[in-house]
């Protein structure tokens, strides 16, 4: 076994980020564990990131490499380009994080650890943390306020329900999510790199990296912050890409005991959603409905225990704010979220299965 | 699936709200809520063995 320290470099793909660009490769200089190269692939930015590299090189050259894309490669195709850099003998371990998002000094000393630990590892991801909602701007009116504040809380309290998924199958977790995970880069370029052809590369190059046979976990000491979208029409814009990304992942790989658990979680979600237009149907077809489980224990019980695991899953949020518990106890504005994710669930099964296009 | 915590006690307390206004539903929808509620005890054993595994969340 290889008893010198691993090496371990960052690749940031970069679009318009001139806003948070420093603090990430920033972060990654300043990393309690040595980082030999931090590569940012500028794709096509229009705004200021360029100049903004620039001034970075001068402050961090040799240890930044800085590539320019003036062709479009997207997220998997700028990630691929920043492999190209890295000298396999070199290098035994690549972080991927996307430049948006901030990280704690200790991650790639955490991911290091990860990767001493489980000598078959592929890929270790760290908690997917939310970034503070940044101040609206003046002249901003209370409706776009409110929106912004109520996305922003919902999806904090959603983001620490992904670490509570992660930590329930932390030694197998569905995902390395795309915006921070450490991958063994002989295995990644193995693989090719990230898939360019999937509107989720993350979730594709997880399932090519378990069917290899080599492990996916969550380490959550590993601290990472993203930035989340703070109006309806990215985000929903967003899910659809997450949803329909997903729906052509399992139509790709099939059926298969990595996929198993997904493939099991839309058949809920579709006999459910079946279950609840036959019953009205039937119901209105016969004039009626019939009372046939008002006494039943089972709905009383999946509510009661439903209810008190999402409390329970509080302890989740790093910080817990009083408007968090609110929301979460009063349940209404994580229903309607729930339903409208649901209607974008369904427009995401009929994209996916009609083949439309749909831009990343 | 995405916001799967708040959608199993929603569809469990419409059910008992379906069934507390005599609305009701058929048998089998009864056995869609049973499988979910095995998942729901299921999925929280196993969250605990993975926080005792990963020591995480931390107390506070």
């Amino acid at each position: 076994m290889n008893s010198s320290p691993l090496r371990v470099s960052v690749v940031v793909p970069a679009h318009n980020e001139e806003d948070a660009i420093e603090t990430t490769v920033s972060c990654f200089m300043n990393q309690s564990y040595p980082v030999d190269h931090v590569v940012v692939v500028n794709d096509c930015s229009t705004d200021k990131t360029a100049e903004i590299l620039e001034d970075l090189l001068d402050k961090f050259s040799p240890r930044l490499i800085v590539l320019t894309n003036h062709v479009p490669l997207l997220k998997a195709g700028a990630v691929n380009c920043g492999l190209t850099v890295l000298n396999r003998r070199l290098t035994d371990i690549v972080v991927v994080a996307d430049a948006d998002s901030q990280f704690d000094e200790n991650l790639v000393k955490e991911a290091v650890s990860s990767f001493e630990k489980t000598p078959d590892l592929g890929g270790v991801c760290s908690i997917a943390g939310v970034l503070d909602l940044e101040p609206a701007s003046k002249g901003t009116s209370p409706l776009r306020r409110f929106e912004r504040w109520i996305l922003w809380r919902l999806q904090h309290l959603e983001y620490a329900d992904f670490d509570a998924e992660r930590t329930q199958t932390h030694d197998q977790v569905l995902v390395l999510h795309g915006f921070c995970t450490a991958y063994r880069l002989r295995l990644l370029r193995g693989l090719g790199g990230l898939s360019p052809n999937h509107l989720i590369e993350d979730y594709e190059v997880t399932l090519r990296i378990k069917e290899l046979g080599a492990k996916t976990i969550f380490n959550p000491e590993m601290k990472a912050y993203t930035k989340v979208p703070d109006s309806m029409k990215n985000l929903v814009r967003q899910r659809l890409r997450w949803m329909r990304g997903g729906v052509d992942v399992l139509m790709e790989h099939g059926y298969n005991k990595f996929t198993r658990g997904d493939f099991l979680g839309h058949a809920l979600f579709v006999t459910l959603l079946l279950g609840v237009i036959l019953t009205v149907g039937i119901g209105l077809v016969q004039g009626g409905w019939k009372l046939t489980f008002s006494l039943s224990p089972i709905p009383i019980a999946l509510a009661v225990f439903g209810y008190a695991i999402s409390l329970y899953k509080l302890r989740y949020l790093e910080h817990v704010d009083i408007a968090d518990v609110l929301i979460r106890v009063i349940i209404v504005p994580e229903l309607i979220m729930s339903i409208l994710m649901s209607g974008a669930q369904l427009y995401a099964y009929f994209l996916a299965f009609a083949h439309r296009k749909q831009s990343w | 699936m995405r916001y799967s915590q708040v959608l199993l006690p929603a569809t469990g307390g419409g059910a008992v709200l379906a069934g507390a206004l005599g609305l009701g539903a058929n048998a089998w929808i009864l056995g869609i809520l049973a499988i979910m509620l095995l998942g729901v005890i299921v999925g929280f054993v196993m969250l605990r063995k993975g926080e005792k595994d990963l020591n995480y969340p931390p107390r506070r």
